[in-house]
């Protein structure tokens, strides 16, 4: 009966583990081998090198540019996104007239294609053919409307972050309207009895009440940002002049583009540990936070 | 999960790749009805031959008038064109690491190297059509003495110019460095900005330097050769002035101003506005001015880099380098349609069919475009020379310093080429 079950067991596991071992642990492992090599990317043969890809990735200039540009886009992005998705979460969630259509009309912009999204706001940036000078000039803000937003070093990449910020904060506004739904009606209630205004219900009990919404949405933004390359690339392809340059973009251009898959993959190693440590102490760092209901 | 990413990507690409070839393989049976012979079958093509399937991978189109052609002359064969348009040198080397089922695939300049050295390409040193080619591009195709393929089409590095400003102007076609100066500031008196390029798509801001290479060349054919194994540097006095004009332009304010931002469809779209004169750009361009546009009438002229006394070197590209693979089924017929494409019959229709220019000597149509007669005639009465490949490493260092000149940062240009010369040393052997 036992061995039977440990059958089953076996059988059950197989298909899963099979294809688990082949999709992800497989690469995961011969990844780090490789990270390690200096293959070449077109026969399986590659020479173990040490630690020499990462020693290079450390006196990479670029690799300095990619911290930069990552740091700046997981604080603005988190910061401006997640101040207004509050916002608009508490505000969505009151009974009020039209709603529905105004969660879905701000969580539009989470479900289109973001190489589509790219697109359109290269466009919408340009300042021949783009939306937004022509903006700026109706409004007489002349200084504005010439400011070649994606072409500039020191624009481009929070150019690129208002274009995120745009497309995400409808997704970041939905997780914290579950977790509003989530908090009692109770704790209200007593709090007006006890006369507690508007302001001090939305910082004593329904921001603490929120700090778990908070975590999820801070983790996934902040490993969205770090491992940011759509947006990227097809804005302005880290341009210009590096400007824009971050780890998917150079770890997809050593990989692909200059025939340093080895030099890639060490890359790709590091953002990962990277993305782990920075992960695991924002879950640290909230997690004290969070209060029992 | 995340450090698998590149991994699994290129894995999950290969076991598609198998899958797909795998499918490929099955069409062998199910297609080419032509395989049936009804008598009339050439000379050349028994009417004993088991039916073949011929793939032939490629980013652009392959003409379908050759291939109907050919189809016909060997009724037994049967030619699927593969065309991957978008991250094509990705794909294939997935392809060539699972040993797909592959017969000819197009390959560009700086793959050829590699390729080799693993054994990938078959060797057709032996061939006659070798003779039917351009000398410069049978070379393209040759590494280390043994013809491994030869590139089809090229085009010429060019400067696009508004006929119509130059005319109101009255101002010549430039043959000199000096003259495009003159030309330039006049335009700029005008209140039009004389030249436009983008900055986002890295690679087509590089002809005011690159436009360099032909010159360079035309000094010392091996010139590339001998940066790429350490013989000469970068920072070598003969290329001093390799980011000079591009330099100059920008200091004297000849670019559309705030354009660093553009992408090369919206830089053509600009040009094509009228916003500025010239934009310099491969011949394949062309093609963004068919007959129906009628906004103003354009030219085009070889890119004059040279000093007054020095001869104007045309740049040419050829990059779409035809080769079989070794482990290709059918070599046979991987040869036969080599040699059907080197005939001049077969080149002038491709050119007509897919309105380029063909590197079999007189096998280029006079009439794929308007101004495809002039531009031949431009180019065929100066020293031409093809456009060389850098080798991986360079590209990636190169195009953001012409976009640090562009964005007006003023970058010392001696330490720009100590930059290129560093590059250049990741990728000696």
């Amino acid at each position: 009966m036992r061995i039977l079950n440990l059958k089953t067991f076996l059988l059950f596991l197989a298909p899963a583990l099979l294809l688990y071992s082949l999709f992800y642990a497989g690469p995961i492992i011969s990844g780090l081998y490789y990270g390690f090599t200096d293959w070449k990317g077109i026969s399986f043969s590659a020479n173990w090198i040490g630690l020499d890809n990462f020693k290079n990735v450390f006196s990479d200039p670029l690799f300095a540019t990619a911290l930069r540009n990552m740091f700046i886009l997981a604080v603005v992005v988190i910061a401006v996104q997640h101040a207004i998705s509050i916002f608009l979460a508490v505000l969505l969630d009151q009974k009020l007239r039209g709603v529905v259509w105004m969660r879905a009309v701000i969580f539009y912009p989470a479900i289109l294609n973001t190489v589509v999204i790219g697109y359109i706001w290269s466009y919408m940036y340009s300042p021949f053919v783009g939306f937004l000078p022509k903006f700026f000039e109706s409004l007489g803000l002349d200084t504005l409307a010439n400011i070649d937003w994606l072409g500039r070093p020191d624009t481009a990449i929070y150019a690129i972050s208002f274009v995120i910020i745009w497309q995400y904060t409808g997704y970041s506004m939905m997780i914290y309207m579950a977790g509003l739904q989530g908090i009692s009606s109770d704790i209200y209630e007593s709090a007006s009895i006890d006369g507690a205004n508007a302001r001090q219900k939305f910082f004593k009990i329904t921001l603490p009440l929120l700090v778990p919404a908070i975590t999820v949405n801070t983790v996934l933004s902040v490993i969205g940002n770090m491992k940011q390359f759509e947006h990227i690339w097809v804005m302005t392809q880290g341009g210009p002049a590096n400007s824009t340059q971050v780890f998917g973009t150079l770890i997809y251009q050593f990989a692909f583009k200059t025939s340093q898959p080895g030099y890639g993959t060490a890359m790709a190693i590091l953002l990962s540990i990277l993305i782990m440590l920075v992960t695991v102490s924002i879950i640290r760092v909230l997690g004290r936070w969070e209060v029992k209901q | 999960m995340k450090h698998s990413r590149l991994s699994a990507l290129l894995l999950l690409v290969l076991a598609v790749s198998l899958v797909v070839s795998a499918c490929g393989g099955g069409n062998k049976n199910t297609e080419s009805p032509a395989a049936s012979p009804t008598g009339s079958s050439p000379s050349k093509a028994p009417a004993d031959k088991e039916p073949v399937t011929l793939k032939i991978s490629s980013w652009n189109p392959i003409s379908q008038k050759v291939i109907e052609k050919f189809e016909e002359t060997y009724p037994y064969i049967t030619v699927e064109p593969d065309q991957i348009a978008d991250q094509y040198r990705e794909v294939i080397r997935t392809r060539v690491i699972s040993k797909a089922d592959m017969d000819i695939v197009w390959m560009f300049p700086n793959q050829m190297r590699e390729y080799v050295d693993q054994n990938v390409l078959m060797d057709m040193s032996g061939e006659a059509w070798k003779g039917n080619y351009l000398e410069s591009a049978v070379q393209l195709g040759t590494v280390e003495g043994k013809t491994y393929g030869v590139p089809y089409n090229y085009y010429a590095v060019v400067i696009f110019y508004n006929r119509g400003v130059f005319n109101d102007l009255g101002l010549n076609v430039p043959t000199t460095w000096e003259e495009l100066l003159d030309v330039s500031e006049k335009i700029k008196a005008s209140g039009l900005a004389p030249f436009v390029t983008g900055g986002k798509d890295a690679w087509a801001t590089q002809f005011m330097s690159s436009g360099n290479f032909g010159a360079y060349q035309d000094k010392d054919p091996l010139v590339f050769e001998k940066l790429a194994s350490g013989e000469k540097k970068w920072t070598d006095p003969e290329f001093a002035d390799f980011f000079g004009p591009l330099s100059e332009l920008v200091d004297k304010g000849y670019f559309l101003e705030n354009s660093v931002g553009l992408g090369n469809a919206q830089v053509v779209q600009v040009f094509k506005e009228g916003k500025a004169a010239m934009y310099p750009m491969g011949s394949w361009a062309l093609d963004e001015f068919p007959a129906d546009f009628k906004e103003f009438e354009v030219g085009a002229f070889p890119i004059p880099l040279n000093k007054a006394g020095e001869p104007l070197v045309v740049n040419l590209i050829s990059d779409n380098i035809f080769t079989g693979i070794s482990w290709s089924k059918h070599p046979e017929e991987v040869k036969l349609f080599m040699d059907f494409i080197a005939q001049p019959d077969t080149a002038k229709l491709w050119s007509e069919d897919t309105k380029s220019a063909v590197t079999v000597v007189g096998g280029t149509s006079p009439t794929y475009h308007s101004i495809a007669e002039e531009l031949t005639k431009s180019i065929e009465s100066n020293v031409s020379t093809i456009f060389p490949s850098l080798t991986p490493s360079m590209e990636p260092a190169y195009f953001p310093m012409l976009q640090q000149i562009l964005l007006k940062q003023k970058p010392d240009l001696a330490k720009l080429m100590e930059e290129m010369q560093k590059a250049q040393e990741k990728d000696y052997k």
